[in-house]
C-alpha cells in the first residue's frame, strides 16, 4: 500500500493596525454603531475615488520584511469582481499580477528539525463589510443585515508555497506568523474579532512523487486548533479515498467545529471568475529603496533573534527562551522584571509558572497583568533576601493578583515574614527538642535522617514561617554539642 | 468564431446582466466581432516590449493615516431602500450550500 505525503498551503488574511481605512479616512476602530464609520469611498458610491493610506503600505512592507520577502519597487492594484452584499462596489481592490511583496520564507522548528516554509506573496487589499444573519443560522434566516464599518479596512493577504507537510506544521507556522505580525505591530491578530483569518489547501501524493494531487480548500477555520484538527481530518479523508482507489474532488469544504468534520460546499454558481483588471483609479504603487531601508532599520528585534539573545545574555535554557519570546509583551515583561531582580532564571521560572498560570485562569493577557513587572520583582527580592520562602511567596503572589497590593505590604499585613532571626528560632527549636527525645536520640546515634523529621516539627510549630535552612543548621549545631 | 448561446448566458450570469431573447440573439455576433478585432493585437511582435501596467506615467499620491469625518449614519443610510436598526437589510444570500 502506498505511503502518502501531505501537501498543505495556507492563505492568511490579517487586518493592518492603521487608524484609518486603506483608501479613505474612515475610522477603523472595532465595535462602532452600525454604518457609523462609512463614507462614499468605502460604500462604493458612484464617483468616489480611492487614495492609498501610506501607513497601510508601510505595515505591509514591514510584514514582507519580517517574512523575508522581496519588496517590489512597483506593484499594482487590481479589481477582483464578485457580487455579494458585503462588497458594495461589486469588486474588491486587491493586488493580483504584481503584489507588493513576494518570495519570502519563514523558518520553523518542528521538534528538533528546522523547516523552511516559502512565502509566495504578501499583498495589500481591502476588507469587506459584515453581514449579520437574522434568525438562528444563515440557512433559516430570511434576511441579512449589512454593516459597512469594516468595509475598506486595510488587509494583507499572505500566501504560502505548498511547503507545509503536516497539520501540526500548519499550526506551528500560524503561531510563528502571528508572533511575527504582533512583534512588528502589523496586526493584532485577534482571530475572535476576525482580524486574522486562515484558509487551507490540502492534497496528498504518493511518497516520492513530484506531481501534486487534487487539492481541496478548507474554510471556516476559526482558531489555530481548528486549523490543525480540520487538516488532520481532511488528510485522513483523502487518504481513505485514495487507498480505496476513489477520487478526491477539487472543491471547497467547510469545517464544522462541533462535528469535527469537513463538508463539501456545493456552489450554485459556476466556478468563480473574478475578471481581474488593473484598477484605473489607482496608479501603480512605487516604493523606493530608501523607504524600504528605513522600515528595515526600524524593525524591532524579531522573535528568533530575541530568543538567541535570551539564551546568550541571560543564560536561559532554550525552552524558557522559546516560551518567553512567543509574545513581545511577555518578553518585555520578563526583561523589565530582570531589571529589578538580577537572577534571570528565578524570574523566568516565576513568569512562565505562577504568572502565566494565573493569567490563563483569568483569561488575561500579560500586557494587562494586575501585577506589574516591578511588583513581581519586589516579591522575588523577598525570596532572595530570605524574607519569605518559595512556598509562602506563591500565596503572596495570589494575594497580589487579588488585591493589587505590593508584596511587602501583604507579607507585613499577614505576618508572613519568615523567621530567620536566631532568637525566635532558638525558642521554637528548644521546644521541639524537648518534645521529641526519641528522634533526638536517633540523630545523636548517627541516624542523620532524623534531622528531617525535626525540621518538619520546627516548620509545624512555626506555622510554616521558620526558615528551613536556618532551622536545619541550628538544630545540627545544638544536637552535635 | 462565434460565441455559443450557452457561453453567452454564462457571461451574462457572472456579470449579472439580464438579457432579453432578442439580445441573446444579437449579442453573440457583436461580442465575437469585438473579440476578433482585439485578437488582431496578437499579430504584433511584443517580444522586447515591457508590459504596460498603467496608461500614463507618474506615481500615485499617498495620504497620511489620519481619521477623517465619516458620513452621519442617517446620510449613510439615506439611499437604502430597506433599513432596519441602522443596518441595510437585504434578502438572504446563500451562495453556497453544503452537504456531506
Ligand atoms: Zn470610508
Amino acid at each position: 500500500m502506498a505511503d502518502w505525503e501531505v501537501i498543505i498551503g495556507l492563505e492568511i488574511h490579517a487586518e493592518l493596525l492603521t487608524e484609518s481605512k486603506v483608501f479613505c479616512g474612515c475610522n477603523t476602530e472595532f465595535g462602532g454603531e452600525p454604518n457609523s464609520q462609512v463614507c462614499p469611498v468605502c460604500m462604493g458610491l458612484p464617483g468616489a475615488l480611492p487614495v492609498l493610506n501610506r501607513q497601510a503600505v508601510e505595515l505591509a512592507i514591514k510584514a514582507g520584511l519580517a517574512l523575508n520577502c522581496t519588496i517590489n519597487g512597483t506593484s499594482q492594484f487590481d479589481r477582483k469582481h464578485y457580487f455579494y452584499p458585503d462588497l458594495p462596489k461589486a469588486y474588491q481592490i486587491s493586488q493580483n499580477d504584481r503584489p507588493l511583496c513576494s518570495h519570502g520564507m519563514v523558518e520553523l522548528s518542528v521538534g528538533d528539525r528546522k523547516r523552511q516554509i516559502g512565502i509566495q506573496r504578501v499583498h495589500l487589499e481591502e476588507e469587506a463589510g459584515k453581514s449579520v444573519h437574522v434568525g438562528d443560522s444563515i440557512i433559516s434566516s430570511e434576511y441579512s443585515l449589512l454593516d459597512y464599518n469594516r468595509s475598506g479596512i486595510a488587509l494583507v493577504e499572505i500566501v504560502t508555497e505548498p511547503d507545509i507537510r503536516s497539520a501540526e506544521e500548519a499550526r506551528l507556522f500560524l503561531e510563528k506568523l502571528k508572533t511575527l505580525l504582533e512583534y512588528t505591530e502589523v496586526s493584532d491578530c485577534k482571530m475572535e474579532e476576525g482580524s486574522l483569518r486562515c484558509d487551507a489547501n490540502i492534497s496528498l501524493r504518493p511518497k516520492g512523487s513530484s506531481a501534486y494531487g487534487v487539492k481541496t480548500e478548507i474554510k471556516n477555520l476559526n482558531s489555530f486548533r481548528a486549523v490543525q484538527r480540520a487538516l488532520e481530518f481532511e488528510a485522513d479523508r483523502q487518504r481513505r479515498l485514495l487507498q480505496a482507489k476513489e477520487v478526491v474532488l477539487p472543491e471547497t469544504r467547510h469545517w464544522d467545529e462541533a462535528k469535527g468534520m469537513t463538508f463539501s460546499m456545493r456552489s450554485k454558481a459556476k466556478a468563480a471568475d473574478y475578471r481581474y483588471m488593473p484598477d484605473p483609479n489607482l496608479y501603480p504603487l512605487q516604493v523606493d529603496e530608501a523607504w524600504i531601508e528605513s522600515i528595515r532599520q526600524n524593525l524591532p528585534e524579531l522573535p528568533d533573534a530575541k530568543r538567541d539573545r535570551f539564551i546568550n545574555d541571560y543564560d536561559l535554557p532554550p525552552y524558557d527562551a522559546d516560551v518567553l519570546t512567543t509574545s513581545r509583551h511577555l518578553a518585555d515583561y520578563f526583561e523589565a522584571c530582570v531589571q529589578e531582580v538580577d537572577e534571570p532564571k528565578l524570574v523566568s521560572n516565576w513568569v512562565m509558572g505562577e504568572v502565566l498560570r494565573w493569567l490563563k485562569a483569568h483569561e488575561l493577557e500579560i500586557e494587562s497583568s494586575p501585577v506589574a513587572p516591578k511588583e513581581l520583582g519586589g516579591l522575588l527580592k523577598l525570596i532572595q533576601e530570605d524574607v519569605v520562602s518559595t512556598i509562602v511567596a506563591k500565596d503572596v503572589l495570589s494575594e497580589m493578583f487579588a488585591t493589587g497590593k505590593s508584596a511587602v505590604e501583604i507579607v507585613d499585613e499577614k505576618g508572613w515574614r519568615q523567621i530567620s532571626d536566631a532568637d525566635s528560632l532558638e525558642a521554637i527549636i528548644d521546644g521541639v527538642i524537648a518534645e521529641n527525645p526519641g528522634p533526638v536520640a536517633d540523630f545523636q546515634k548517627g541516624k542523620t535522617k532524623a534531622i528531617g523529621f525535626l525540621v518538619g516539627q520546627v516548620m509545624k510549630a512555626s506555622k510554616g514561617q521558620a526558615n528551613p535552612q536556618k532551622a536545619n543548621e541550628m538544630l545540627r549545631q545544638k544536637l552535635q554539642k | 468564431m462565434e460565441l455559443s448561446l450557452k457561453e453567452m448566458e454564462e457571461l451574462a450570469l457572472i456579470a449579472r446582466l439580464y438579457l432579453t431573447e432578442e439580445e441573446k440573439k444579437i449579442l453573440p455576433q457583436q461580442i465575437s466581432s469585438i473579440l476578433d478585432m482585439v485578437h488582431s493585437l496578437e499579430t504584433v511582435d511584443t517580444e522586447d516590449v515591457e508590459p504596460t501596467i498603467y496608461p500614463i506615467t507618474g506615481s500615485g499620491v499617498l495620504r497620511e493615516d489620519e481619521i477623517l469625518p465619516s458620513l452621519a449614519v442617517k446620510d449613510a443610510l439615506a439611499n437604502g431602500p430597506d433599513i432596519v436598526d441602522g443596518y441595510f437589510r437585504v434578502p438572504r444570500i446563500i451562495e453556497e450550500e453544503y452537504e456531506s
